[in-house]
């Protein structure tokens, strides 16, 4: 078993995917300055603390820049041509918050602060393990069916607030979590359950980045949509005022009140 | 099923299956194109008599390998729209994947009423493929993941309809037959006209 685990970490590290190219990660303490040009983001996640011989749990935040309709094409064509390889020639729109690297870290919470492309994202999951270079980063839930968008504007810092985490098959103290997950095993697949808990209501945040006055992110609701990376199913917590889900499964948009399939 | 409930131990089935699979299956041949089913005709379709059914211990025992899904309320159509897309989850659930580089959203899903079945036909499916490594390496595979993928995809697919709002109800492995012949629409029709007909008896299981 020891060597398959070795080779698993050998693979993932060849098949390391390059992370978006405008993407930047600030390092711990580093000092943020702010390029008109570039939109920031920041976000906290929290550690599940690990028992006996098995250490914490940290959870990277991977984001997906959406699309335009002409680079949508531009994809398209390119998996036209070539099925298998299209995504080694396409441009990269994931954005990995990774954890180990966070700007600030106190005791399980972590704070990560990163200068993006500007855009609309879309929270697609979390990430787990080492997380000190994007191939090392295995995806541990994609919230597929339903999750959350947010604009991240040039010259701001969008402050995407806390970004927590349970494992589904075990009870957990989080609030926005503690109804959510099934809090058993049951046969189901496994996945972990994820929430945001807004900045409003989050860590305060750092006097260095407060000074630079960081902009709460404005969520939208995001109904399903494929899971591309195949990773654990799963979506977002509802989120008051933003996100919620009908008796079908169905996402409401809470800001519009309608339903989304 | 993975019954540990061991995070790192699972981590680990996880990304052996994983990693066992990228070495031996050839990286075209996983790509797939997956596509909608076509909705056969409701007129076409018929499902044998559950209501009849009195399980026996023996079909109780196996109530995780031979069931169906109910909900009451809902449409043919809508339950053979939401047993598809399951379906599609449970075919590309992979478990612990590498973070991806590209994901091909945007233009509909932004913007504030999305169409339904924007499901674009272009990544990865747990599929073998070709298997490019030995008879040996096959075996492996065989072994190791295939195992693991199947049982990933039906616990996707169960999480999936619990989302969605249905019960599961347990049949016989004999009933079970007659449900999954014929082609995957077929199938599938077969699984949306039960979940749309009259509501089991019987008591549901869990998700």
């Amino acid at each position: 078993m020891k060597s398959i685990l070795i080779l698993a970490a050998l693979l993932m590290a060849l098949g390391a995917p390059v992370v978006e190219a405008q993407t930047r990660q600030f390092s711990k303490g580093e000092a943020v300055q702010i390029d008109p040009n570039q939109a920031y983001v920041m976000a906290r996640t929290q550690d599940i603390r690990g028992t006996g011989l098995h250490g914490d749990s940290v959870f990277s935040i991977i984001l997906y820049r959406a699309l335009d309709d002409a680079e949508l094409a531009q994809d398209k064509a390119l998996a036209d041509k070539d099925l298998g390889n299209w995504k080694d020639k396409a441009r990269p729109n994931v954005v990995l918050l990774q954890a180990p690297k966070a700007w600030q870290q106190s005791g399980l919470q972590r704070l990560m602060v990163a200068a993006i492309q500007p855009g609309t994202y879309i929270l697609g999951g979390v990430g787990i393990g080492e997380c000190d270079s994007p191939g090392d980063c295995a995806m541990a839930a994609s919230l597929c069916m339903g999750t959350v968008r947010f604009e991240a504007k040039p010259g701001v810092i969008t402050d995407l607030g806390s970004v927590l985490v349970a494992l589904d098959d075990r009870r957990t103290d989080i609030p926005e979590l503690a109804n959510v997950v099934t809090g058993k095993e049951n046969g189901l697949s496994f996945t972990n359950m994820v929430a945001i808990r807004p900045a409003p209501q989050s860590t305060p945040v750092p006097a260095a980045l407060a000074a630079l006055q960081p902009a709460p992110a404005d969520y939208r609701a995001v109904s399903a949509f494929p899971n591309y990376p195949g990773s654990f199913l799963s979506r977002l917590a509802p989120l008051p005022g933003v996100l919620d889900y009908d008796k079908d499964g169905d996402v409401v948009d809470l800001k519009s009140q309608s339903n989304v399939r | 099923m993975i019954s540990n409930s061991n995070w790192t131990g699972r981590l680990r089935l996880g990304a052996a299956a994983i990693s066992a699979l990228l070495l031996l299956i050839d990286p075209v041949s996983a790509q797939t194109v997956i596509t909608p089913l076509e909705r056969p005709d409701l007129a076409s379709i018929a499902v044998p008599d559950m209501a009849s059914f009195k399980p026996t211990q023996s079909d109780i025992r196996r109530f995780d390998d031979y069931f169906y899904f109910h909900k009451d309320g809902v449409s043919y159509e809508r339950a053979f729209a939401d047993l598809d897309q399951c379906r599609r989850y449970g075919m590309v659930a992979q478990g612990l994947a590498i973070t991806p580089t590209v994901v091909p959203l945007g233009g509909l899903l932004v913007k504030d009423a999305p169409k339904p079945g924007m499901f674009d036909p272009t990544y990865n499916t747990n599929t073998f493929g070709s298997p490019l490594g030995s008879a040996i390496g096959y075996a492996l595979v065989s072994m190791i993941a295939a195992s693991y993928l199947d049982e990933l995809a039906q616990g996707t697919i169960r999480r999936c309809m619990m989302w969605k709002g249905y019960s599961r109800y347990g049949t016989s492995r004999a009933l079970w037959k007659e449900i999954d012949k014929g082609n995957d629409a077929e199938k599938l029709a077969r699984r949306a006209l039960l979940a749309s007909g009259l509501k089991p008896a019987m008591a549901a299981l869990d998700p």
